[in-house]
């Protein structure tokens, strides 16, 4: 599918954006239902359109149609994550207090997390990207389902019409890719595993 | 066999892994000793590992359909941000992240003062410069019925609550009454997102007089206060020290500080 070049959502045209509201709004609110779902599911819809109004926000710095995924799934993901930490704040009864722009900014610490999860949108949607030019979509999906979903190699292969031999050399590969971009992103190498890259 | 084992570890930490799988983990670690430290390592990173998996495969989902609704909304949305100047936006950060600074509060007054006097000063000239029967002819009228100059134009206050949780939170509501309290004939608004409180807070009523934005956000605990007040800036935060509780006297400062610039 041919997507709109960036000139043209910069523009605010609206054609153009409608086709990219279809194309981007199913990653947007599958990720927000994954972080939300087991305490605010009904709020996924909400924080998705919050995290396209920052997505406008930020359309002029970005270069390329197909870098929005990464930076909305990116956004969507710490938008997410943030709406989960107010609530978890007002169930406290505002026994903290959160400065201003922070909450206008949506980015909140926290202080139990992975490093994944630390990342800022900036430094996560960097990750996402070098993702995206090194692993082939088909092997995000097949991984993603063999260990997310639990299919079996086979049910995979059946769906795809390929060979299950081609499934497990593709997720033997994808998961090597993953890894070695999440070490090079999150993780250190020195004697401490798990380590936070200084922020 | 390092990517071998790798899959092995991620089958065995996801509950995937058949005994022959447990016994492969076995054979490569005792033919490959050096793997060991690689082994420990993955375990420790299973937890972002499948985080990022499902980011990954966040990318390329496609099965969501839009509603309808939420179009309408998000062309809005985009309508909105992208009309709208980016100075202003930036003028919000910076206000909003600039703590109040005691220096300007003598510097701000310097420029009213001088205006003042050049007033008095300007208005002394024309009285004494004007002819002395249409100075009796004002005299009489202005004894009979205040001059527009005694007349003064009453502040444009407008007040708004920021509370992105507001739907979740429910009807309770005694922030906002406090706030009514204070303003009774001021309408408080309430904004339960970022962007359609930066809507509000980016336009200014068109008012001949001072005009005057105060807002609370709900989840920070702290009371803004935007003035223009004969064309100058004005601003000040006061900020809950503990709870809550203290709302009724951080707005009462709002008040007071509001009476004192409007003076």
């Amino acid at each position: 599918m041919n997507y709109p070049p960036i000139e043209r959502l910069q523009s605010g045209d609206s054609e153009a954006w409608d086709i990219v509201f279809e194309w981007l709004w199913p990653k947007a609110i599958y990720i927000s239902r994954q972080v939300l779902t087991p305490l605010a599911p009904s709020d996924a819809e909400d924080v998705v359109i919050e995290a396209f109004t920052s997505l406008f926000e930020r359309i002029h710095k970005v270069y390329s149609t197909e870098s929005l995924p990464s930076l909305l799934v990116a956004i969507t993901r710490n938008h997410a994550r943030s709406h989960l930490r107010k609530l978890s704040a007002i169930k406290r009864g505002y026994s903290k207090t959160i400065p201003m722009n922070i909450v206008l900014e949506e980015q909140l610490p926290s202080q139990e997390e992975t490093p994944l999860e630390s990342l800022a949108t900036e430094e996560l949607f960097d990750l996402l990207e070098q993702i995206r030019l090194e692993l082939p979509e088909r092997t995000a999906r097949y991984i993603h389902e063999y260990y997310i979903e639990g299919l079996t190699r086979r049910d995979i292969a059946e769906c795809y019409g390929v060979s299950v031999h081609t499934v497990s050399g593709n997720i033997r590969r994808g998961l090597r890719v993953l890894r070695e971009k999440l070490k090079y992103k999150v993780i250190c190498t020195d004697d401490l595993p798990f380590r936070m890259r200084n922020r | 066999m390092r990517d071998e084992l790798l899959e092995l570890v991620m089958n065995k930490a996801t509950g995937r892994a058949s005994d022959e799988d447990l016994r492969r983990i076995d054979s490569i670690l005792e033919l490959e000793p050096h793997l060991w430290d690689d082994y420990n390592q993955w375990h420790q990173e299973i937890p972002a590992l499948r985080g990022v998996i499902c980011l990954a495969a966040a990318t390329t989902e496609h099965q969501h359909q839009l509603p309808e609704q939420i179009r309408m909304k998000l062309r809005a949305r985009m309508r909105t941000a992208l009309s709208r100047s980016q100075p202003n936006y930036d003028r919000l950060m910076e206000l909003v992240n600039t703590p109040p600074d005691p220096q300007l509060s003598w510097r701000w007054a310097v420029t009213p003062a001088v205006s003042l006097v050049a007033i008095v000063v300007i208005s002394l000239v024309l009285f004494n410069n004007r002819p002395d029967a249409e100075s009796a002819a004002q005299t009489e009228v202005a004894n009979n019925q205040p001059s527009e100059a005694t007349v003064s134009i009453a502040p444009v206050i407008q007040v708004a609550l920021l509370d992105t949780v507001g739907v979740t939170r429910g009807a309770d509501d005694s922030t906002r009454s406090q706030f009514q309290k204070a303003w009774p004939a001021v309408e408080v608004r309430q904004f339960n997102s970022s962007a359609e409180f930066r809507d509000w807070f980016i336009q200014w009523p068109a008012a001949r007089g001072s005009v005057c934005k105060i807002f609370y956000n709900q989840g920070s605990g702290e009371l803004k206060l935007i003035a223009k007040i004969n064309g100058e800036e004005k601003a000040a935060t006061f900020a809950l020290k503990n709870d809550v509780s203290e709302l009724s006297q951080i707005i009462q400062q709002a008040q007071a500080r509001l009476v004192e610039w409007m003076q």
